[in-house]
């Protein structure tokens, strides 16, 4: 029989007990998400009752969160389609060409986004006011472009860094324009690192919640916002257990998501993080 | 090889315009908005009336006699000092113990979970957690059998919601740490086997050296994600009790559309920019300079 | 165009092709001035020391590539395509992708890439300095036969002076940015200009010796020995560098003139035909910045080895010299 040393046993026992604690809340969520109304306060862990799954089709149609599930998608695909080509583009411009003032406006980048959002939260609004997209979805899709720039330029940053700069000599001696260097060569290359840059951003984006909170009225209020509405009516209404299956439904998807594209996280967070 | 160019090089224009799009959308949504923010600040003006009226650095002494302000900044140092030294403190902890699991099915399991709570919504989790400590059917009070009040005590309201932001985002960080321990050449590890290195020299001499950049970065995304942190504290308990959890973010929020004092909430968010950068600033000098002492 | 690494020759050839701006002077091709002509418009084509292929696209679409930026119809392009495969013999490989082919077929097609656009000028970056010695040498002489089989001008850079040699219809050597001199390989491997051309070109190297003008057709040694060399209208007492090629050296035991030399071999290479002597003579002081030891070439398997004395002579028609102030 194999001997573990006591400190690989002592590491072991502490990380599965902390992974519970992780966890824990999640299970309980979802547990309690299943109760009925009147059980919501007895002792019991588990629903004892049956499981009561119209408390999601109650928060999902009754409460609307179909609508705003529309919502968070139409707004979060139009941001990080529109970011990572913006992005694409910037980073060509600044990584591909020999271009001069590539450390000011890559500088300038960096402090966009170390600005906290109050800075420029009540201008928005009176901006926004003025030229009338306020309460529009465009209201937070261009703030939202603005935000996955930073992380998706410091990816393509680091991926453009490897790529051989003669690939773009080459095209262009095949006589291709600047635009058809990042369209036809660039692009099809970029296709593993956008994913990667997309789908984090898609999470930074699908969660954002202060600026959903004042920049969009109800018909256009994203997930966050919206289980955050249920959650104060559930509370009025009595009906407890149905605000836990909307916290349920609102994580359900990004977790589905995280758990296909594990390895574009891990690669993503890494080549984003590595600066230099 | 150096380059020497007169004047602005073809390059260099058609750089420009592939930076354009960018461009304008910084200048409109950030740089312009960040501008009238700043105009704003020297001004007194509620949002609704037509009057502004200039009151140059007015706005900027009344900080020093805003007591909320005060207790805000206090709050904010504590749950940022906390987040930066406990929090990647514990992820390097966590990565270590991780990446050092031979199965790689645990491994992978470990890594999904602790990273999955990073996931979410910052406001979803923050709902999670006032269920989790509610006082009556809340699941921490039912394991422990007790009833505190985690959100209504002025004395550990701060530090219950630390524990949410540090549930929320160990995993992260630890990530990052993770992919910077992937990153040592295993030829380090071998020569330091070789030269007798036991697990604490192979931590201490190998991997701790090569991650310093990596620790780096996990600092510097704390600093700015706590600093602007503002939903946890809205969501949670909207500064309350009485302020005890107060933070800057929040701070400037309600004095904005609470009381309609814009120009001295703008004035607030500059002095909240200022204090990102000398911190971020700080902070890099810092580690900068170790590495060329070393 | 030839010499060591950092001196140029890529950026110029890089002008040449418009990737770089010209910052002075003009680009002439055929008499129009291109200077300021995209790289798209000047009808060159380039091959890449790293190939550049293009990862994401097969061997076919590489090659047609340029001519679907053209916008030629389909059936041209594979047409051409094709019939640049063949002359190349890369039919089989036309559907694979770059990375799945070996260097030398990396090669082949970023060369036909080239030749696909029929271009009036074909620029070379050191097209062979990834592959082995032996796929080196046959590719060379490939693509000397397709340049005589094309008959399109090609700007080949290299830092080898054995492909500036062997290729060249004429030679442009650089350094430090400059040109030092051009002209056929012999040329500049008979006549150098001056002292850095006679060092770039040869191997083993030029043995340099630093002498005076004694009188006319005489230079003396630091050694105080005096040497014939070839009549010069030099004044006497003019300090000049001698050049003595290596392989012109003859060895010569039963030699009793009086110009023959001393020596004692310090190190021997045997190249199988030929032999490397390393060379301790003292009478023959060389210039100590340059070499240790005289470097004798000889085109038989040398019966000399470690520690044996000879005697050798170089004729004098033979020697290049110059005066030492050339430009470094």
């Amino acid at each position: 029989m194999r001997r573990y040393h006591p400190l690989t046993v002592v590491k072991h026992l502490v990380l599965c007990l902390l992974s519970l604690a992780f966890a824990g809340p999640f299970v309980w969520v979802i547990a309690t998400s299943l109760k009925a109304s009147s059980e919501f306060f007895s002792p019991n862990f588990l629903p004892m009752d049956g499981l009561q799954w119209e408390n999601y089709t109650q928060a999902f149609v009754t409460y609307g969160l179909a609508h705003n599930y529309f919502n968070s998608l139409t707004v979060t695909v139009a941001a990080v389609g529109l970011g990572l080509a913006i992005a694409l583009l910037a980073a060509y411009g600044m990584f591909r060409l020999r271009f001069r003032f590539r450390n000011t406006v890559f500088v300038a980048l960096v402090v966009v986004m170390m600005m906290p959002p109050q800075l420029t939260l009540i201008s928005q609004f009176l901006l926004f006011q003025k030229s009338g997209i306020l309460y529009s979805p465009l209201a937070l899709i261009l703030p939202y472009t603005l935000g996955v720039l930073p992380l998706s330029v410091f990816i393509l940053r680091s991926f453009f860094k490897e790529l051989p700069i003669d690939l773009d000599h080459a095209a262009r001696m095949d006589g291709a324009t600047d635009l058809q260097i990042v369209r036809l060569v660039l692009l099809p290359l970029s296709v593993p690192v956008l994913a990667t840059a997309g789908i984090l951003t898609f999470i930074q984006t699908w969660n954002e919640f202060l600026l959903a909170s004042i920049f969009v009225r109800s018909d256009w209020a994203t997930i966050p916002v919206a289980v955050a509405n249920i959650n104060n009516i559930a509370t009025q209404d009595g009906n407890q257990p149905m605000k836990f299956a909307a916290v349920v439904l609102s994580f359900l998807p990004l977790f589905v998501l995280f758990l296909f594209l594990q390895r574009f996280f891990v690669k993503g967070l890494a080549s984003g993080g590595v600066k230099g | 090889m150096p380059k020497i160019s007169i004047g602005i090089s073809a390059e260099t224009r058609t750089g420009w315009r592939f930076l354009s799009p960018a461009i304008l959308l910084v200048l409109a949504i950030a740089i312009i908005p960040a501008l009238y923010t700043l105009g704003m600040s020297f001004y007194s003006w509620n949002g609704l009336s037509a009057k502004w009226t200039f009151v140059g650095l007015q706005n900027y002494r009344d900080m020093l006699g805003d007591k909320t302000l005060m207790q805000a900044i206090r709050n904010t140092a504590i749950f940022t000092l906390a987040n930066v030294i406990l929090k990647p403190a514990a992820a390097l902890c966590l990565a270590y113990a991780i990446e050092s699991v031979r199965l790689t099915w645990l491994r992978v399991t470990y890594r999904t979970i602790f990273f999955s709570t990073s996931l979410i919504s910052a406001a979803i989790a923050a709902m999670i957690w006032s269920f989790v400590y509610e006082p009556n059917v809340g699941l921490l009070n039912r394991l422990l059998g007790s009833n505190h009040m985690w959100l209504g005590d002025r004395d550990l309201v701060l530090w219950s919601i630390f524990a949410v932001g540090f549930w929320q985002f160990l995993g992260q960080n630890a990530l990052i740490l993770m992919a910077g321990l992937q990153s040592v050449p295993r030829e380090l590890y071998d020569a330091a086997e070789m030269d007798g290195a036991r697990t604490w020299g192979m931590f201490r001499f190998v991997a701790f050296p090569h991650l310093k950049g990596f620790i780096a970065i996990v600092v510097v995304i704390n600093i700015i994600n706590n600093l602007k942190a503002y939903d946890l504290f809205k969501v949670m308990t909207d500064g309350g009790p009485r302020h005890a959890s107060e933070v800057v973010a929040t701070h400037i929020v309600k004095q904005a559309f609470e009381k309609g004092e814009l120009g001295y909430s703008a004035a607030m968010s500059y002095a909240l920019l200022l204090v990102t950068l000398v911190l971020v600033v700080i902070y890099l000098w810092l580690t900068e300079f170790r590495k060329e002492e070393a | 165009m030839v010499g060591p690494s950092g001196c140029g020759k890529s950026t110029l050839l890089r002008t040449i092709a418009g990737l770089e701006d010209a910052t002075s002077g003009e680009i002439v091709l055929n008499g129009r001035d291109v200077t300021n002509v995209a790289p798209r418009d000047r009808g060159f084509a380039m091959v890449f020391q790293n190939y550049a292929l293009y990862p994401h696209l097969t061997v076919a679409e590489n090659l047609g590539f340029a001519l679907r930026l053209a916008g030629q119809p389909k059936a041209e392009i594979n047409a051409a395509v094709d019939r640049v495969a063949e002359t190349l013999q890369i039919t089989d490989l036309l559907t694979k992708k770059p990375r799945q082919l070996s260097g030398g077929q990396r090669q082949r097609v970023a060369i036909g890439r080239a030749i696909v656009r029929q271009p009036s000028v074909f620029l070379f970056d050191e097209p062979l300095s990834n592959l082995d010695a032996a796929l080196r040498a046959q590719m060379r002489v490939e693509l000397a036969a397709l340049h005589q089989r094309l008959g399109t001008s090609m700007i080949y850079v290299t830092h080898d002076q054995v492909e500036a040699m062997t290729m060249a219809d004429r030679i442009v050597l650089m350094r430090a940015g400059l040109v030092e001199q051009q002209g056929t390989p012999l040329d500049l491997y008979n006549r150098p200009a001056n002292r850095f051309v006679a060092g770039f070109l040869g191997a083993p190297r030029i043995n340099f010796i630093p002498a005076r003008i004694a009188a006319a057709g005489w230079a003396e040694l630091a050694s105080g020995r005096r040497m014939q060399i070839p009549a010069a209208t030099l004044a006497p007492g003019t300090e000049v560098t001698l050049g003595l090629r290596p392989e012109h050296f003859v060895v010569d035991d039963t030699s009793n003139i009086d110009d023959s030399f001393e020596g004692k071999v310090v190190l021997e290479e045997r190249l199988g035909r030929e032999t490397v002597l390393h060379i301790d003579a003292p009478d023959l002081p060389l210039d100590p910045s340059e070499q240790t030891h005289l470097v004798i070439q000889r085109n038989v398997q040398s019966a000399f080895s470690t520690g044996d004395v000879l005697r050798f002579w170089f004729p004098p028609k033979r020697s290049l010299f110059s005066v030492p102030t050339e430009r470094r």
